[in-house]
Formats: C-alpha cells, sequence, structure tokens
C-alpha cells in the first residue's frame, strides 16, 4: 500500500507507554500483549495473503451452476473496473452463500425460485442461459429487473433487490471494499497525520 | 494512627475521603495525595483493566466469515454497558414527571465519565462568569476569570490539550497548548462555508496529545477514541491519575472499587465525619472515615447524596439551579467534499476545528434569547459507506462511484448552547422509588422553556446559514433538540455564591454549612455557560484542593 510508511506497529505504539509510565507497569500484561499484538498484525494491512492459493470453495447450499449465476449477478453489480476489483474478487459469492445456508426457508426460497426465474429470463428473451448471454443481454435484463428497485414486486425484481443488498453487504466488508475500493485508513497505528493536502478544498 | 489493614473494620481516619473518581475527583487525588495527604477514593464501579476492558480497534469485518452480520463484531456497545447506564434502570432507577424525559448517561466505572468523554478542553471566559451582571438571570460566579486562570494552566498542562493561540473573544487562548493538528479535509470545507457566513471557527482544543508528552505517547490517529485509547493518548482519570497514583503512593491512597456511597455522616459538632457506602460485591454496608469529605461524584449523583444525606442545605439550593446544554444537531452532505480522498484520514477523532459563540462578532442583532451556543462540527471517515449504500440505485460502475461520491461527504454540526436557571429546572428525591440498595431514586424535572425554544430556532437559522453556503445537499435539520440529558453535562445542583443564604457552597468549593464538606464536579457551576465542562471542573478541583491543603496547614481543616 502507498502509505505503508505511515504504520507503526502494535507493538512500537505500546513501548512509548511502557518508557513513559515506568513503574506503573503492572496493569501492560505483557504476554497479552505479544498475543494480540500478533493477531493484529495480521489484520490490520490489506496486503495479507488470504486470496493466494486457497482450495476451492465447497458451496453450502447453492448447487455449482446457481454460485455461477451469484457470481456473475454480483459482478454485474459491482463490477471490476479500472478503480478496485468487483464482486467476485472481494469473494462475495461465497459470503452469499454462507449467509443463505443459513437462513430461514423463506428466504432459500426466494433465492433459488429468484435464480430460476433469472435463468428463464434469459431464455425468453435471449434464448440462452443467463451465463451464456452477452454482458449487454445480461445487463438489459437487470436493468429491467432493477426498474423498480426502492419498491419491488414481482419475484425478479425482490430477488434483484436481494442480491444486491447482499452484494453490498459482503463487497463493502471485505479487504477489497474496504481498503482498496474506499481506501479507508484509519482502525489502525499511524506515525502521523498530514491534513488535507488538497488545492481545490483550500481556495 | 493510620495503618493500611483493608481486612479488618477497625477503621483508619483518612485525611480525605473522595466520593467518585473522574475529572473532579482524580484530580482532587492528584493534588493531595501528591503533597503527602492520606486518601481513600471511593467508586461505585470497577477499575477496568488497561489491554482487556475496552475494545480499542475494532476488528475487520472480514476477520469473521459472516462479517459482522450475525453478531456485532465491535464490542464497544458491550463494553459500553458493562461500565455505563444510558438512562434508569432496574436496578438505578430515576423518574421524570410525564412528558418530560431526561436521559441521564451514568458511568460506572473507576475515571468515571472521563472515559466516555469528547476531550474538548474550552476555557470560560470573562462574561461567562459574570451573566447576571449581564443580563439579569442566574448569579455571577463568585470568582472571576483572573482567579480560576492558573488552574487552568495546571490542568491544561497536566493533561496535554492540543491547540493554537486564536485570538477569540468567546474562548480565552491558553500559554502551553501542544501542537495543534492539521486540519482534515471536511475541516477546511466546513471553515469556509462558516466563514463565507460570516462565523469564524478556530482550531480545536482537546485533550489530546499531538506529540509524545509527560511519558505518555502521541496519538497514533486510528480515530477509535470512543473504544477507549490503548496509548492514553488523551486524558482519563483512570489512567492519568488513579491508576499511576495507586502505584506510587500504595500506603497513602486506597481506592475503593464496586463502592456505592449513599450517607455522608455528620457528628455531634456538625462535621462531616465519614461516608457510609454499600460494598456492592458483599451488599454489606460499610463505612470510611475521613477529615474532609470530598463529592465528585457527578453533578447529579452528588445532589442525591447530599439530599439523602440532608445535609449541606440550609439555603434551600442543593437540587436547584439545574443547569444543563442545550444540545441541537444538524446534517447536511457538501458537494466539494464528494468523492473525497479518504486516504487523508481522520486525525484525532472528530472534527479538527470549533465554532465557538459568535455573538461577540454580531454586536447590532437582535436576538430574541439570552446568552449562546458553541458549534462542534463534524465528519467522519468510517470503514463503511456513511450512508445505507442500499438506498442508492442502479448497479455497475456507475453504482461503484456513486457510493463513492457520497461516502464521507457528510457533515454534522451539532451545539452546546447555555441554558438560563429556572424554578421549573430541579432535582429532588423521588418520595416512593428507590435503587436496589434502598436508597431514594431522584425525580428530574427539566422542561424546555422560552428562551431554550428561541435559541434552538436560531441554531438551526444558522445551520442553513452554513449548509446554504456549502451548497449542501440532503440537508436534515430536526423538529426539536436533542432530549434533555443528552448533552452529558448537567451541573449547578449545589452552585457556588457568595451568600450562605443563597447559595451552597463558597468560592473554594466549601460547603457553608459542614466546613469539611467540598463539592468539586459540576454542581458547584454557579452557570452552565456553553463550554464543555470537564476543563473547568478539574480547575475547580485543582483550586479547592489547594485551599484544603492550605487549610489544613493552617489548622481550619
Amino acid at each position: 500500500m502507498a502509505d505503508e510508511d505511515n504504520n507503526v506497529t502494535r507493538r512500537d505504539a505500546l513501548k512509548g507507554i511502557a518508557v513513559g509510565l515506568g513503574t506503573s507497569l503492572p496493569v501492560l500484561n505483557t504476554s497479552v500483549l505479544a498475543q494480540t499484538g500478533a493477531a493484529q498484525d495480521g489484520h490490520s494491512h490489506a496486503q495479507a495473503k488470504s486470496t493466494e492459493k486457497k482450495a476451492p470453495y465447497k458451496a453450502k447450499f447453492f448447487k455449482a451452476d446457481q454460485m455461477a449465476l451469484i457470481g456473475t449477478i454480483s459482478e454485474l453489480i459491482i463490477p471490476t473496473d479500472d478503480h478496485s476489483p468487483g464482486a467476485i474478487a472481494a469473494e462475495v459469492p461465497e459470503f452469499i452463500d454462507l449467509m443463505i445456508s443459513e437462513s430461514p426457508a423463506e428466504t432459500k426460497k426466494l433465492w433459488t425460485d429468484g435464480l430460476a426465474a433469472m435463468e428463464k429470463l434469459s431464455q425468453t428473451k435471449h434464448q440462452k442461459a443467463f451465463n451464456a448471454a452477452s454482458p449487454d443481454q445480461q445487463t438489459a435484463i437487470l436493468t429491467e429487473v432493477s426498474k423498480n428497485e426502492m419498491s419491488p414486486k414481482t419475484l425478479e425484481e425482490r430477488f434483484f433487490r436481494a442480491i444486491k443488498g447482499m452484494t453490498i453487504d459482503g463487497y463493502y466488508t471485505s479487504k477489497i471494499g474496504i481498503h482498496q475500493e474506499l481506501k479507508y485508513k484509519g482502525n489502525t497505528y499511524l506515525k502521523e497525520f498530514k491534513g488535507c493536502t488538497h488545492p481545490e478544498h483550500q481556495k | 494512627m493510620f495503618t493500611q489493614n483493608r481486612r479488618t473494620q477497625s477503621t483508619p481516619v483518612y485525611d480525605v475521603v473522595i466520593v467518585g473518581s473522574g475529572a473532579a475527583g482524580g484530580t482532587a487525588a492528584w493534588v493531595l495525595v501528591q503533597a503527602g495527604l492520606r486518601v481513600a477514593m471511593l467508586e461505585a464501579g470497577p477499575l477496568r483493566k488497561h489491554l482487556v476492558d475496552f475494545p480499542y480497534h475494532d476488528p475487520f469485518p472480514y476477520t469473521d466469515p459472516y462479517r459482522g452480520a450475525r453478531e456485532e463484531l465491535s464490542k464497544s456497545e458491550e463494553f459500553a454497558k458493562k461500565y455505563s447506564m444510558n438512562g434508569s434502570t432496574p436496578e438505578e432507577p430515576y423518574t421524570t414527571p410525564e412528558k418530560m424525559p431526561y436521559q441521564w448517561f451514568r458511568a460506572r466505572n473507576v475515571g468515571g465519565r472521563t472515559m466516555f468523554w469528547g476531550r474538548f478542553a474550552n476555557r470560560f471566559n470573562e462574561d461567562d462568569f459574570k451573566g447576571y451582571s449581564r443580563d439579569g438571570h442566574g448569579k455571577d460566579w463568585p470568582i472571576s476569570y483572573q482567579e480560576i486562570s492558573p488552574y487552568y494552566d495546571k490542568a491544561e498542562v497536566f493533561m496535554g490539550v492540543c491547540g493554537a493561540k486564536e485570538n477569540h473573544p468567546d474562548l480565552p487562548d491558553a500559554d502551553n497548548f501542544l501542537p495543534p493538528v492539521a486540519l482534515k479535509c471536511s475541516d477546511v470545507v466546513i471553515r469556509k462555508a462558516a466563514d463565507k457566513a460570516g462565523i469564524p471557527s478556530i482550531r480545536v482544543r482537546r485533550a489530546m496529545l499531538t506529540k509524545a508528552y509527560n511519558g505518555y505517547p502521541a496519538c497514533h490517529y486510528c480515530n477509535g477514541c470512543d473504544n477507549g485509547c490503548e496509548t492514553h493518548s488523551f486524558y482519563t482519570s483512570a489512567f492519568r491519575q488513579v491508576v499511576p497514583l495507586m502505584e506510587k503512593y500504595p500506603r497513602t491512597f486506597r481506592l475503593i472499587p464496586n463502592a456505592m456511597a449513599h450517607k455522608i455522616n455528620v457528628n455531634a459538632k456538625g462535621q462531616a465525619s465519614g461516608v457510609s457506602y454499600i460494598d456492592k460485591a458483599t451488599g454489606r454496608e460499610r463505612t470510611v472515615r475521613g477529615r474532609v469529605i470530598m463529592a465528585a461524584c457527578g453533578t447529579l449523583e452528588t445532589t442525591r447524596l447530599l439530599l439523602h444525606s440532608n445535609i449541606a442545605n440550609s439555603s434551600g439550593m442543593v437540587g436547584r439551579n439545574f443547569l444543563e446544554h442545550l444540545d441541537v444537531g444538524a446534517q447536511a452532505y457538501f458537494p466539494e467534499l464528494f468523492f473525497m480522498d479518504r486516504e487523508a484520514g481522520d486525525g484525532i477523532g472528530g472534527s479538527h476545528i470549533v465554532i465557538p459563540w459568535f455573538g461577540y462578532f454580531r454586536k447590532d442583532e437582535k436576538r430574541d434569547f439570552l446568552r449562546g451556543f458553541q458549534i462542534e462540527p463534524s465528519s467522519r471517515i468510517r470503514m463503511r459507506p456513511d450512508r445505507n449504500a442500499k438506498r442508492i440505485a442502479g448497479f455497475g460502475s456507475d453504482f461503484k462511484k456513486e457510493v463513492r461520491k457520497w461516502t464521507g461527504a457528510r457533515v454534522v454540526l451539532a451545539s452546546h448552547g447555555e441554558m438560563l436557571p429556572s424554578p421549573n429546572k430541579f432535582v429532588e428525591l423521588d418520595p416512593t422509588v428507590k435503587d436496589k440498595w434502598g436508597v431514594p431514586a431522584l425525580k428530574i424535572h427539566h422542561p424546555l422553556e422560552e428562551n431554550d425554544i428561541n435559541m434552538f430556532k436560531y441554531m438551526k437559522r444558522t445551520y442553513e446559514e452554513i449548509f446554504d453556503a456549502a451548497k449542501g445537499v440532503r440537508i436534515e435539520l430536526p423538529d426539536a433538540p436533542d432530549v434533555a440529558g443528552h448533552s452529558i453535562h448537567e451541573m449547578g445542583t449545589a452552585h457556588m455564591g457568595d451568600d450562605p443564604k443563597t447559595s451552597v457552597l463558597n468560592r473554594f468549593n466549601q460547603s457553608w454549612d459542614v466546613k469539611n464538606l467540598f463539592v468539586v464536579d459540576a454542581a458547584s457551576f454557579t452557570s452552565g455557560t456553553h463550554k464543555n465542562p470537564t476543563l473547568m471542573i478539574m480547575a475547580l478541583s485543582w483550586r479547592a484542593s489547594e485551599y484544603i491543603l492550605s487549610e489544613m496547614k493552617k489548622r481550619n481543616l
């Protein structure tokens, strides 16, 4: 990350207290420090290695073709673009599968029916499976089912609303969503605060 | 003879017993123990352990396969519930008249509400001490700015307060600021809008260490102050006063945690002799004896203690002169902050500017309310989209872009306004309701009155001026002020004065009636002003403690 130089490890941040308080250290349990320090150092950086060569995800609820369709639709909602990777890279389909696998039957039905309805829509309109359709054809279908997204009525519309909501939930809680897309830099140890460096704000 | 024997009931007599461990109690202990006195401190909650009893940085949601959707990952709520009460509870109730809600936030941990505070350190100015002389309402303080100023210095130097000399008529400058923190994008943009509306802002004065100070590390800019500070880079009385004293003075300073004080005992001569409390661990009543008693429980809890003890109230003013801050918030999105560069970061937590009362620049304006208010702007960069991204229509790259556009562009303006004392604003013991230990609960009366409502309307107009200057969008203005108590700035219910017939304390926070009883929290405030009270609490407690030392030397105490 560009700003890595500005990061301090937790150990260094806390070291100052040890020097400062001198004798008043009984409250600072160094074994706790060592343990949690190791844990925190691991997840305080966006570039941690979770995407490297993991075993392929085994879906808990959806079938392979359903997972593929969820991947396509969630990626259409939040795509990889020149700004940042999209929903598939952020493991949104995996998140959706986990959440739906533990949801009530009613929710499960909305998803399986919804996915089937999307397939049917693609067959009717383009005589092709959704995943076999061109990006433009896929986009046309999503445009249609998203028309009433703030007050969805049909099954397809309700399904779009559901998958968009879950895609947002999964994406903006992922490493990619937080650190790459929204470039969040807080909740960690920084050496300094530079403040606003934008001439357009200053004028 | 004093002995430090915790096991026996045979009681040592402490030089001073302090009830409460927040800004008032912590500061009194800091002064008195270091001067060689033997001090006992009662606190109704436990001592929280550094590194253990705080959430500090929140876990990132991706550390959980459910991304926090099944179970809250942040422990902040859990800790807040464990160590504080926001409102009445079955064990520790309080009551209010019908349709007059009051939200009382009480801490139950060593450090009191400094474990939760906003860290503003603003001085009262000369006018703030003379409300009555200016407009005939309330009373003038029995002390002047010149008398309290050296104690502001001491409190500021002790805590470490960042800021800069600004020469603003409402907020006197201090001599010993730590370096001010650089302005965030939102600060720059809010300041510009306020300037356009003719309202000057200044760099914020917060008890935040912007450099390593007195052995404590500088702020590490995580912006999670609400979760507690792992590096003690802002003032809390627990970690900057109480714990260091316990370690350095184990023989002369004794903290008694989980001790619910309910009565100040008085001897045949009319002198306070000690404090009775309930040991919450055992439910047993115990007593600690002292030559001097200091009430520092937080304004309303101190008032309840005095009323239940039935002392120090020959004036009838205990529970009266109840002063609050009028809290009003509003928000808008500032187009200049669209697509804001979030990498610039969020600094020390909260805004880096503050808007002091600007009535000083509008001398000719005719206003339909008295006194003034201070605006605390804020705009935070959060981990996740700050508005529910689900309300943004569409999909694809345009949708992503739209989320980036709004995230971080929200500006909140919130004010604390001065409220006038009124015979209708008071607290008393509830005739029937009691807490779990059988002590009468407080009944809190705090109606909104005409001056408050007129000030509220003026605040809203001011927010509109600033929002309009920034061409703000999706503006949300409130229909009513926040519920009373929201500021967590209750004050005045055992106030200082010049006349024993009409006030509870003299100019040294000493009870007129019970000479060895001092009230050093914000109950002692004569007026509330619109300033955040903690710095004044510390200054008064420091000054009263020095007075106790000198009176003891003269054998007057």
